[in-house]
């Protein structure tokens, strides 16, 4: 029933720690303009908007009101979804939406955060009140329980971890939009940088950033007259588990929403070897380690092998399967935006407008979404219809 | 716009279930998760549905209003969406009811619940509120949804005549007809010197013209064409819908312009083929959290000339047994959980094209208009249109 | 980040975040924070349909969306199924104030539970954890009904 629909234009912003230069409205302007710029389009073009954002980190309440315009969301349809960490993903998948039902036409979305806008740690600070309080450690202390679960379980080593930084760090290099660029990272330096929730160092984890990526959506008669090559979503598939970390148990090591959502996704698109027949992985990487129990969750090797993919270098940019050319969440990580930027980094790929981080001949990509504490948006774009 | 044209003659979603809670000034007998589980199953029980049959999940709430982050994590797993597809709108119900409409439309979805929830007695209201307006130039001003709307209401009343006591006349309208509603928070025969002497809050808005806040859930069951003609005897099918954002800036919009709410009932009346929607409409619910908004959205919604809307409501048209009723519920006088509210109207809406609608059902209705806001003054604007 | 033209000083507003709310807490935490409060006990409740044992007791079991009415004790000692130790000063959302660091924290099940809870481990030193270790619920001598009425978890030899 639904319609075929493509991404056609993507635009980012520079993402950095804090963008002192634009307020909020002018941040999600720049990426909405550069991603119009990208398409060849006028924001007269666009049907409808669709914001994403973790409003609270900005202390603000329905910043669509006030930042829509920004998108051009100014007599026509805006709104804004909030579905937690997910977001940016989600927002891309209401995107896809909104054109598949055939109500809309040509869409954009643009995911945003501020984090230098308010305080972020009391932002995360501000879960369930009664309980997740109590422990205070945001995300970080989160992630380390569960990656004490997955050491023990498969055996990944932190050198195995600090390779995932690297190569990260290094890739985001090509990307003129990525936040942390370190061309000379080495595995040494980041198993000397400060622990700050055992075992996690600092420099494998993901920052806060400022920024705002856009993507345009349209429907198959649009895409094929706008672009030279449209990125055709094939399947986008969402799939929430338990709010209780205690519940979730092994999330790095299962990650059952994820596992699920990729079967179902592979299923669609009739994908039997992701390793062999993907071409690019964005995968959303909060920390090293969720990356490579990711890879085993994604089917990409056996569960156990995840950290001997990074070690044979199998998902570096000269490997089979690269994942994350653009640095990865670990390298930019503006809340709201960073699974649009893995929607948008997936889309430029098959765009061809990748520049220094294109990897050649993409047809097939693999994009991922997550959010606390156990949810996962997957896509699969393509060069082809199907 | 694609489907815009015949959507109407083939209509592809249907509403299978709906459920609503009691508006109350103060739910904290039970916790959020307890109330929406609740109105969850009520809804999954009206649609002869079980969670496993649901295969998509839309929720709506803000984080402000729920004052913690990503407030809707509290949710899943009272909305069934364990190992499900799930998604929120921070916004009005009726965006999340959109959000569900389209992801059937889209073919992803064949059974969307779309569940809303909003605690008005957990925050300060002015402080929240206050929180929506940029910070630029609104926010610091001390700006709240009660200061604006009064300056709405300011210069729609001077626009076009309208006086305080034509204002009044909605809350009397509003508050008798409650009586019918067994979920009204506040329902009694009042009169207009009664909203007229209340204390003034904000110039022109006195404290009986403002919708009392509430705490309230609903949620609706959305189903496929296909679907939709198995679980139900009596589907409501969606004919039209219609989403439009105005300007922030308050001096950038024409507060009695109304333009937004033009551009979305426009959208819906075409989808819907309705040309006249006086004539074609036989019941409509109205987000109207002042009294003064229940004459201005009337208006803009094309259901009379621009500043006929007291005398409409004036010579009866508009209540139960007019040629028009709008808000036989009672509307939001009868209870503003502020977020719930455009879904709620939408479960209202429902309840009278199946003529389930008890002592508040207008005869004969075979389309009903659901309306909601989000953001202050209407910025926000959606209309739906739902019929048999 | 490069100002833009005319941009001679970056203008910043501070606006102070204000939000004052009362959180309605459900007949399943109040019973829970009664119990620890009068008791001692730390109490789940268990799933009629797949017969877990949550902890915290909530109204519904997520899985099988089945609602839940049967109380029962659980702990006070559990096993650890994973730890950290926390050298960042977070901001602890109930008091405004930071935790003095390094502090242990892990995910703790429970005897005769399933969930595991998210807690604070007296231990901080992450080469004297391992997972699987026993630990035991410390209370605080003057409980007040609220989470912080456990202390931490100790660990014990068992």
């Amino acid at each position: 029933m639904g319609r075929k629909v493509a991404i056609i234009g993507t635009g980012q912003t520079k993402h950095c720690s804090s963008r002192e230069d634009v307020n909020e409205m002018e941040l999600i302007y720049e990426a909405a303009t550069a991603a119009l710029k990208d398409a060849e389009m006028t924001i007269k073009d666009i049907d409808a908007v669709v914001l994403a954002n973790m409003e609270l980190f900005e202390g603000r309440a329905l910043p669509d009101m006030w930042c829509g315009e920004g998108a051009g969301g100014f007599m026509k349809h805006a709104f804004k979804i909030s579905t937690g960490g997910t977001s940016g993903t989600s927002g891309a998948i209401s995107g896809y939406y909104h054109v598949a039902s055939g109500l809309f036409d040509k869409v954009m979305v643009v995911g945003f955060e501020k984090h230098s806008e308010g305080n972020a740690s009391s932002g995360m600070a501000l879960t369930d009140p009664f309980w997740d309080r109590h422990i205070a450690a945001a995300a970080i202390g989160n992630f380390a329980l569960s990656v004490s679960e997955y050491m023990a379980d498969r055996g990944v080593t932190e050198e195995q971890s600090a390779k995932v930084a690297v190569k990260a760090r290094r890739n985001a290099c090509n990307n003129p939009h990525a936040h942390l660029q370190m061309p000379d990272l080495t595995v040494k330096e980041v198993l000397e940088s400060p622990v700050l929730a055992y075992p996690i160092r600092r420099l494998e984890m993901c920052p806060q950033s400022d920024g705002a990526c856009a993507i345009i959506f349209a429907s198959e008669e649009i895409a094929k007259k706008r672009c030279p090559r449209p990125a055709w979503v094939r399947a986008a598939v969402t799939r929430h588990d338990h709010i209780y970390l205690g519940e979730v148990k092994k999330r790095l090591t299962i990650m059952r929403s994820l596992r699920e959502a990729a079967k179902v996704a592979y299923d669609i698109v009739g994908i039997k070897e992701p390793l062999k027949e993907f071409d690019v992985a964005e995968i959303y990487d909060p920390l090293t380690y969720a990356e490579i129990a990711w890879y085993e969750a994604l089917g990409f090797c056996k569960d156990g092998e995840g950290g001997k993919l990074i070690d044979d270098g199998i998902t570096l940019m000269s490997g089979e399967l690269p994942v994350n050319p653009s640095g990865g969440v670990i390298s930019t990580n503006p809340v709201g935006a960073s699974g649009t930027i893995r929607v948008a980094e997936g889309a430029l790929q098959i765009h061809g407008r990748g520049g220094k981080r294109q990897v050649p001949d993409v047809n097939l990509v693999l994009v991922t979404g997550y959010g606390v504490y156990c949810w996962s948006d997957l896509l699969i774009l393509s060069s082809r219809p199907g | 716009m694609g489907r815009g044209d015949r959507f109407g003659m083939d209509p592809l979603v249907a509403i299978v279930g709906a459920s609503q809670t009691k508006f109350e000034p103060d739910k904290s007998y039970e916790s959020i998760i307890e109330t929406v589980f609740n109105v969850v199953m009520e809804a999954m029980a009206d649609a002869g549905v079980n969670r496993d049959e649901v295969d998509n999940i839309v929720t709506s709430s803000v984080d402000l209003w729920d004052g913690r982050t990503a407030s809707n994590q509290m949710l899943t797993e009272v909305v069934g969406a364990i190992m499900k597809s799930e998604s929120r709108v921070a916004g009005d119900g009726l965006g999340a009811a959109l959000q569900g409409i389209m992801a059937i439309l889209a073919g992803v979805s064949k059974v969307t619940l779309v569940v809303s929830q909003c605690r008005g007695s957990m925050g300060v209201q002015n402080e929240i509120s206050n929180w929506v307006f940029d910070p630029i130039y609104q926010q610091t001003l001390g700006l709240d949804y009660l200061s604006a709307g009064a300056l709405q209401a300011n210069y729609f009343m001077s626009q076009f005549g309208i006086s305080q006591i034509d204002c009044a006349q909605v809350v009397v309208k509003n508050l008798r007809e409650a009586q019918n509603n067994p979920y009204a928070q506040v329902k009694r025969e009042i009169t207009v010197d009664e909203v007229m002497n209340s204390p003034m809050w904000a110039y022109p808005i006195k404290e009986m013209d403002i919708a009392p806040i509430s705490d309230g859930a609903c949620a609706v069951i959305l189903a496929s064409q296909e679907k939709a003609k198995v679980l139900s005897i009596k589907p409501v099918w969606i004919l039209g819908v219609g989403s439009c954002l105005d300007s922030h800036y308050l001096g950038d919009r024409d507060l009695a312009g109304g333009d937004a709410l033009i551009m979305a009932s426009k959208k819906a009346y075409h989808m819907a083929g309705i040309t006249n929607p006086l004539e074609e409409l036989d019941v409509a619910e109205v987000t109207a959290a002042f009294s003064y908004q229940e004459l201005l959205w009337t208006e803009l919604l094309g259901f009379c000339k621009r500043g006929e809307g007291a005398n409409m409501l004036k010579t009866g048209m508009t209540s139960l047994g007019g040629a028009l009723p709008v808000n036989p519920s009672g509307g939001m006088m009868a209870g503003n959980p502020i977020t719930v509210a455009g879904l709620t109207r939408l479960v209202e809406a429902v309840l009278q094209v199946r003529g389930e609608a008890g002592q508040r059902q207008v005869k004969g209705v075979r389309r009903a208009l659901a309306h909601g806001t989000t953001g202050c003054c209407g910025q926000g604007q959606y209309v739906m249109i739902v019929g048999d | 980040m490069e100002k833009k033209k005319g941009q001679d000083e970056l203008l910043r507003i501070t606006i102070h975040m204000k939000a004052h709310y009362r959180f309605p807490a459900g007949s399943h935490y109040e019973r829970f924070f009664k119990e620890i409060k009068e008791t001692g006990r730390i109490m789940g409740v268990k799933c009629p349909d797949c017969g877990r044992v949550l902890v915290p007791p909530r109204p519904v079991c997520g899985e099988c969306f089945s609602k839940t009415e049967e109380w029962v004790q659980v702990g006070p000692k559990g096993k650890v199924i994973a730890f950290t130790s926390i050298y960042f000063p977070f901001i602890d959302g109930t008091t405004g104030k930071p935790r003095p660091i390094p502090y242990g924290a892990g995910l703790i099940q429970l005897d005769g539970a399933f969930s595991a809870i998210n807690h604070i481990l007296e231990e901080g030193d992450p080469e004297k954890l391992h997972i699987g270790m026993r630990v035991e619920a410390v209370l605080k001598e003057k409980r007040e009904g609220n989470i912080g009425d456990i202390l931490f978890f100790r660990s014990i030899e068992e």
